[in-house]
């Protein structure tokens, strides 16, 4: 990963967006190595349009610096900066054929008109649009004309390529086809992309790294599984899939263990960072697969369960344990894993690896 | 009785729906079948059948001159206040500005102004500047009151584009003005076409602005009307009325057609 500041495709340094009374962006410091897709993931109104849309050059920001390529584009106007941008809801021009929204970039290049034809031709074969032409916006459908918003804004070879919830307003079988195409495309061209959603699976399955945002500011930066295994904060605890959060403090043990006490008393197994103290108050995250039924008897935290909820591929319990925790343990419904029913009184599992120690 | 009660209810509507119909297009059949009246009065029924009048109109300076008049007036009203009213509801549904809410309220205002207000209000305009009695006075002042009309016409066809499609053409390349006229120019243009031909029609149709504006020498085909009926009921103004009539017809069939092909386009 490098630093910010050092060049990279994408550079934005401590990028700040003020409105009146309100902070959309809150000093970002981010750079994205050329090639990479990289992921602006959050909840809605935690400033990622807004970042993307000052990237793109539509909204001024109100202080930072924004450079492409290594060279500052920030007082840039939009036509000047190279940059493809797929919107939402495609943006298509509606008077025009798909052909000629193709190529609108080109034309506005005053590219020659054989090179045109060429290229057009080319981009509606790469998004598997080839003898759709003709064809006017209206008469494709959703993921069709998200295809041609795709090759228009690709057909100019732009050095980054931005977009903002490209497949939200399509259903969910077209959004991860979408997906994997998306991917595709990436691979074959190379092409550095910033990506926006605020759905957190479209995020997981496509980015080579993520920037999880939250109140205008990056919470985390960093590759799916770092996020999801080491949040460096509750909020992307609980924000990334699903986490017991347990509130308490650290007693230290021999041999880079040690006990992790919640509030209500309960003691868990936690493995201790060796870097420095332990943190007080401390955070315990655990996600629900991490739990499991223990196997003998004594061992184990004692729990009883609450509720349970079969969701073909796991079951979700509800299990509540000492001090009035309650713990969502989620198991595989294969043959290798224990079930227990609704009332059963159980014991759980936790490897001391498989917790996550945070400062509360 | 409900029912008996809502199909009286009804019935009534109807009525009054079908006399309102009655005395609002009643007088302009009467003038039409009028205007082919062959004697030297107005007469209805007419007792013999002619052209004379419409030859008369045609023929005679005292008509076709201020007809002519009227047509530059308002072509030229036209088109100022359709560039200027277009702009202007551009500015106000894309820019972003402090006091936009009132700029807006003040840029209808001519539309809510009386419009014999108006009218003196550019006589002591215009005194000064020795304007009055010129045609430069008409096209000034009716390009005055056509504007908000265009502004309010635009501004609704503004409505159902999408911004994101100008933000896309400059992505790709376009600068402000290419954006505005390869993106957004186009998609309203049927609402630019019809905002035209009432602006147009405003003006063909104006009479108090040309009374206080146009002096003696300044004289539309309205005026020259008003001031024909003053003194005696010249027939040639029943031939008028009626192509007056048409024009009107013609115009708003076009612009009906125009807001129709748009609705298609805009349609998925
Ligand atoms: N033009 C604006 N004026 C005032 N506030 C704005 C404006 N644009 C966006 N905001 C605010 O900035 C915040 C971030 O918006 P946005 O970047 O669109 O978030 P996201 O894309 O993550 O949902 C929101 O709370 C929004 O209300
Ligand atoms: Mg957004």
């Amino acid at each position: 990963m490098q630093e910010p500041g050092t060049e990279g495709a994408l550079t934005l340094r401590r990028l700040t967006k003020h409105y009146p009374g309100f902070v959309a962006v809150d000093g970002i410091d981010l750079s994205v190595a050329a090639g990479e897709f990289l992921t602006l993931l959050g909840p809605s109104g935690s400033g990622k349009t807004t970042t993307l849309m000052m990237v793109a050059g539509f909204t001024p920001p109100t202080s930072g610096d924004i450079l492409l390529n290594g060279r500052s584009v920030t007082g840039l106007a939009p036509e000047r900066r190279n940059i493809g941008v797929v919107f939402q809801n495609y943006a298509l021009f509606p008077h025009m054929s798909v052909a000629e929204n193709v190529a609108f970039p080109l034309r506005m290049r005053r590219r020659p008109r054989a090179a045109i034809e060429q290229k057009v031709a080319a981009a509606l074969d790469l998004v598997r649009l080839a003898g759709l032409g003709q064809r006017l916006p209206r008469q494709l459908s959703g993921g069709q004309q998200q295809r041609v918003a795709l090759a228009r804004a690709l057909v100019f070879d732009p050095e980054l390529l931005l977009m903002d919830e490209p497949l939200g307003a399509l259903d969910k079988n077209l959004r991860a086809q979408m997906q994997f195409e998306l991917k595709r495309l990436h691979g074959e061209l190379g092409i550095t992309i910033v990506y926006v959603t605020h759905d957190q699976e479209e995020a997981l399955t496509m980015s080579d790294r993520v920037a999880l945002m939250n109140k205008g500011a990056i919470e985390q930066l960093g590759a799916v599984e770092d996020l999801y295994e080491r949040p460096v904060n509750r909020f992307v605890a609980e924000f990334l899939g699903e986490s017991n959060v347990i509130e308490g403090r650290v007693e230290p043990a021999p041999d880079g263990l040690g006990w992790f006490i919640a509030a209500g008393g309960l003691r868990l197994p936690v493995r201790l960072d060796a870097a420095g103290p332990p943190p007080r108050p401390a955070l315990l995250v655990i996600r629900p697969e991490k739990l499991g039924f223990a196997n003998g008897d004594a061992s184990g935290i004692p729990g009883t369960v609450r509720e349970l909820v079969y969701v073909g591929d796991f079951t979700r319990y509800r299990i509540g344990v000492e001090g009035g925790i309650e713990l969502i343990l989620k198991a595989p419904n294969n043959r290798h894993s224990r079930r227990a029913g609704k009332g059963d009184t159980v014991r759980l599992a936790l490897e001391p690896g498989d917790a996550h120690l945070l400062a509360g | 009785m409900s029912d008996d009660r809502l199909s009286a209810g009804r019935a009534l509507l109807w009525l009054f729906g079908a006399a309102l119909l009655v005395f609002l297009i009643a007088p302009i059949i009467v003038v039409v079948i009028t205007s082919f009246n062959a004697t030297p009065y107005l007469a209805f029924p007419p007792q013999a059948l002619s052209l004379r009048w419409y030859r008369n109109f045609f023929q005679s300076a005292h008509w076709i001159d201020p007809a002519l008049l009227s047509l530059r007036v308002a072509l030229v009203a036209m088109a100022g206040a359709t560039v200027l009213g277009s702009f202007a509801a551009i500015g106000l549904a894309r820019g972003r500005f402090r006091g936009k809410r009132g700029l807006e309220l003040f840029l209808v205002s001519p539309m809510v102004v009386p419009i014999v207000v108006m009218a003196l209000g550019l006589y002591f305009l215009f005194s000064p500047l020795h304007l009055l009695g010129t045609p430069a006075a008409l096209y000034l002042g009716h390009t005055v009151i056509a504007t908000p009309l265009v502004m309010v016409i635009v501004l609704s066809g503004l409505r159902s584009t999408d911004p994101a499609a100008e933000l896309a053409a400059r992505s790709l390349g376009a600068n402000y003005w290419r954006a505005l006229w390869h993106v957004l120019i186009p998609a309203i243009r049927p609402a630019i076409l019809s905002a035209a031909a009432f602006a147009f029609l405003v003006s063909f149709d104006e009479v108090v602005l040309a009374i206080f504006l146009g002096g003696p020498d300044a004289t539309t085909l309205p005026k020259r009307m008003w001031e024909s009926i003053r003194f005696e009921i010249d027939p040639t103004l029943t031939a008028i009325s009626s192509l007056l009539t048409l024009l009107v017809l013609l115009i708003l069939g076009c612009a009906e057609l125009a807001r129709s092909l748009q609705r298609r386009a805009s349609r998925g």
